[in-house]
């Protein structure tokens, strides 16, 4: 068909032109070569290693510990020290969610070796403080005091706020078993200023929980009662379900211990108990079971306290996985 | 500060510095200038903007596919590209659709009077393509060599030269019969055939001439060469139009859809042939049922036979048996005829679905031929895409936007620990 058009047609043939001239320069200049591909042996365990990540913080421990295990061994394979540590740390972590505590301690303290000869005082330290969580949760004080002692004194030189905050928190959780209130409160108040100047805000709710716990324990609960709405706020933005679950369990006992709104107490404790089953945690839902028939008791509602003491007998004669209520 | 201001030394530092930088500035232009009209005129040369291009043009029964700037092309080659496509007036009884195309040189070269515009499918999509063939015989379309219109006795003189030949074709006095063709060599015997006719100019050819550009076209009507006017719409190229590969395809899907009931025929007729094959061999059974007394019969005659009272009396044919073999022939006749009859219509339905089957293929062979290089064509595209994109990926400008991303590297997990819990 004839083109009624020229003007279009005249501007689209200027445009080719043009095009035509400055594409050459611009596709004239030079271009960067692809780099190399990684040797097969490297990507593998990094392969592994990520696989690994992806398992442990989709909380799927006896995967995660293969996983790692095989990182460990396909980094020290490559004689890649500073990432084997890292795999062996990982698997430590694994191993003690999986309830092993001393194979857990054996390969800390092979990570900790590795990084303090490598030089890698950061690491050294992430594997002390696990170390010290270990340690808080077996019955073995004595070794954790020792730890203690030989770490806070060179925790002053700490350059990373993180791991700083992390160091202080557990001693502050230490000294507070000790009895030691008012340097546990100092730790913890400078170990949140360190998460947040860190920005950190999973160090800083955690911190917020356990000063909210260190009210409770002295017995301060409308001070308990603020701390713990702002750690439930705080985990909330993380979408944190462990760290929510804590926050409204501690919110629930704290005003059950007050005797105060107990209905919004129940509806709390209630909602922690549901939310710790979903989380498989059987020690914390039983916790949690114990304290809202107290608060029903309290209420004055028999009859469902019963059931919860049915359900909590139930809970102690089962093993394998919690029920979905 | 003024340069009036500045010491003699540095007036002169600074003026012999303004110079140079004025010689770099100039021939920096100049050499811009000259590289951008280098480019232009490759560009311009490769495009082929400097060639000489004749008109051409053909009718089609329909412009489907076709568009204005589509290349034509000739031996494979691109030969020139299509200028116009216009609606023939409603009152033309004859034509439906004009199409204008432009030849460049050398090409136009190779289009003489036999040769023909052929317009096939190019893609699976309904594209199609115009194809000029070359010329075999006749007069070339366009005249590249220089033409002279002499008389009889002027055309004696350049006899004997090879290069000159007649340029028109000559017919006797009756114009029914040619007596010199178009490319004849002028010779003095084709001169004396044609001094009876009384023709005052006669055109020939000097094949050592060449001309710069065409100024004569052939024509058909005539048989000789004419001039070209301005705005000459060009030289009718017939057409040979196949329809669009769509419509091709729906040609093949008829023929399939209108052999199916002869398949169908051909099973029915299968069938029966198969039924009448299983009643033959009942029939067949019967009749050696049949065949069992009187082979005993028989038997019981050989050995009247073989015995003192041995003759051709009343046991020879008693009257039970000739009955049943009368029956028995009567029945194998009729099953034999009938399986005759079926199977000289099973043959003749089995020729019809081999030559239904015959054109199917011939089709698809069509079909396959003359989209030969479109799979390979495919294959080159998505080679050169792919190349492009790599290239892209690497480029200075857009390789950010191609970033690849890299595993995070593996950290330690530690959490802060929440008192209390496990």
């Amino acid at each position: 068909m004839r083109n009624n058009r020229p003007n279009c047609d005249l501007l689209a043939a200027t445009a080719q032109i043009f095009s035509r001239i400055l594409l050459p320069f611009l596709l004239g200049c030079s271009t960067a070569q692809t780099p190399p591909p990684a040797p097969v042996a490297v990507s593998r365990a990094e392969l592994t290693a990520e696989q690994a990540a992806k398992l442990s913080e989709s909380q799927n421990w006896p995967a995660a510990a293969q996983e790692w295990k095989l990182a460990a061994e396909r980094f020290g394979l490559l004689n890649d020290q500073a990432r084997e540590a890292v795999a062996l740390h990982n698997l430590a972590q694994a191993q003690r969610e999986l309830g092993h505590a001393v194979p857990a301690r054996r390969l800390l303290e092979e990570a900790a070796s590795l990084n303090k000869k490598l030089g890698r005082t950061n690491e050294w330290w992430r594997n002390q403080i696990a170390l010290l969580q270990l340690e808080a949760l077996s019955a073995d004080a004595a070794a954790l005091r020792a730890r203690f002692e030989k770490l806070a004194p060179v925790a002053e030189h700490l350059a990373d706020r993180s791991v700083r905050g992390m160091f202080l928190n557990e001693l502050g959780l230490w000294r507070q078993t000790q009895g030691d209130f008012t340097n546990a409160a100092a730790c913890f108040l400078e170990a949140g200023r360190l998460f947040a100047r860190s920005a950190d805000p999973a160090g800083h709710a955690t911190v917020t929980a356990n000063l909210a716990r260190f009210f409770e324990a002295r017995n301060n609960l409308e001070e308990a009662l603020k701390f713990w709405r702002l750690a439930l706020g705080e985990f909330e933005r993380l979408a944190d379900p462990h760290g929510i679950a804590c926050a409204l369990a501690g919110q629930g006992r704290s005003q059950l211990a007050a005797q105060k709104d107990l209905p919004a107490a129940e509806e709390l404790l209630r909602r922690a108990a549901r939310n710790y089953r979903l989380l498989q945690c059987a020690s914390e839902t039983r916790t949690t079971l114990e304290l809202l028939g107290n608060c029903l008791v309290a209420e004055g509602k028999n009859g469902e306290a019963l059931s919860v003491q049915a359900e909590l007998r139930d809970l102690a004669g089962r093993s394998g996985p919690l029920p979905a209520q | 500060m003024a340069l009036q201001d500045l010491t003699p030394q540095l007036r002169t530092r600074l003026s012999r510095l303004e110079r140079v930088v004025g010689w770099f500035v100039t021939i920096a232009t100049l050499l811009l200038a000259v590289g951008l009209v280098y480019y232009i005129y490759k560009t311009a040369e490769s495009r082929g903007w400097f060639l000489k291009k004749m008109p051409y043009f053909t009718f089609v029964r329909d412009a489907t596919g076709l568009k204005i700037k589509d290349p034509v092309k000739l031996m494979g080659f691109t030969a020139g590209e299509i200028v116009d496509i216009v609606p023939q007036p409603p009152d033309d009884p004859s034509f439906n659709v004009f199409v204008q195309f432009r030849i460049k040189e050398p090409y136009y070269g190779y289009l003489w009077e036999d040769s023909r515009a052929k317009v096939a499918p190019a893609d699976f999509l309904g594209k199609r393509s115009i194809e000029v063939t070359k010329g075999t015989k006749g007069a070339p379309t366009y005249l590249l060599h220089q033409l002279k219109e002499v008389t009889l006795s002027q055309a004696e003189e350049l006899t004997g030269s090879k290069n000159v030949t007649f340029a028109q074709t000559i017919y006797d006095q009756g114009q029914t019969n040619v007596i010199i063709h178009a490319g004849e060599p002028l010779t003095k015997a084709a001169l004396e055939k044609i001094s009876g006719l009384g023709l005052e100019l006669i055109q020939v050819v000097d094949r050592a001439l060449e001309v710069r550009s065409p100024k004569w076209m052939w024509d058909d009507r005539a048989d000789r060469y004419r001039p070209i006017q301005k705005g000459e719409k060009g030289y009718w190229l017939p057409v040979e139009e196949s329809p669009a590969l769509t419509e091709r395809l729906e040609k093949v899907v008829n023929i399939v859809e209108a052999a199916l009931p002869n398949f169908l025929d051909l099973t029915n007729q299968l069938s029966s042939v198969l039924t009448n094959s299983a009643s033959l061999a009942a029939h067949a059974d019967d009749l050696l049922l049949s065949l069992k007394p009187a082979v005993a019969n028989l038997e019981q005659i050989t050995a009247n036979l073989r015995g003192p009272k041995g003759s051709l009396g009343e046991w020879l044919i008693p009257t039970n048996l000739n009955l049943e073999l009368q029956t028995t022939l009567g029945s194998a006749n009729s099953t034999v005829l009938s399986a005759q009859t079926n199977l000289n219509l099973l043959s003749s339905n089995l020729l019809a679905s081999l030559e239904n089957l015959a054109d199917l293929t011939g089709n698809l062979h069509a079909q396959v031929e003359a989209n030969g290089l479109i799979l390979s064509e495919i294959s080159d595209l998505v080679v050169h895409t792919d190349q492009m994109v790599q290239g892209l990926k690497r480029h200075w400008l857009l390789r950010s936007a191609f970033h690849q991303s890299t595993n995070a590297p593996a950290r330690s997990i530690l959490k802060p620990r929440v008192g209390g819990s496990q």
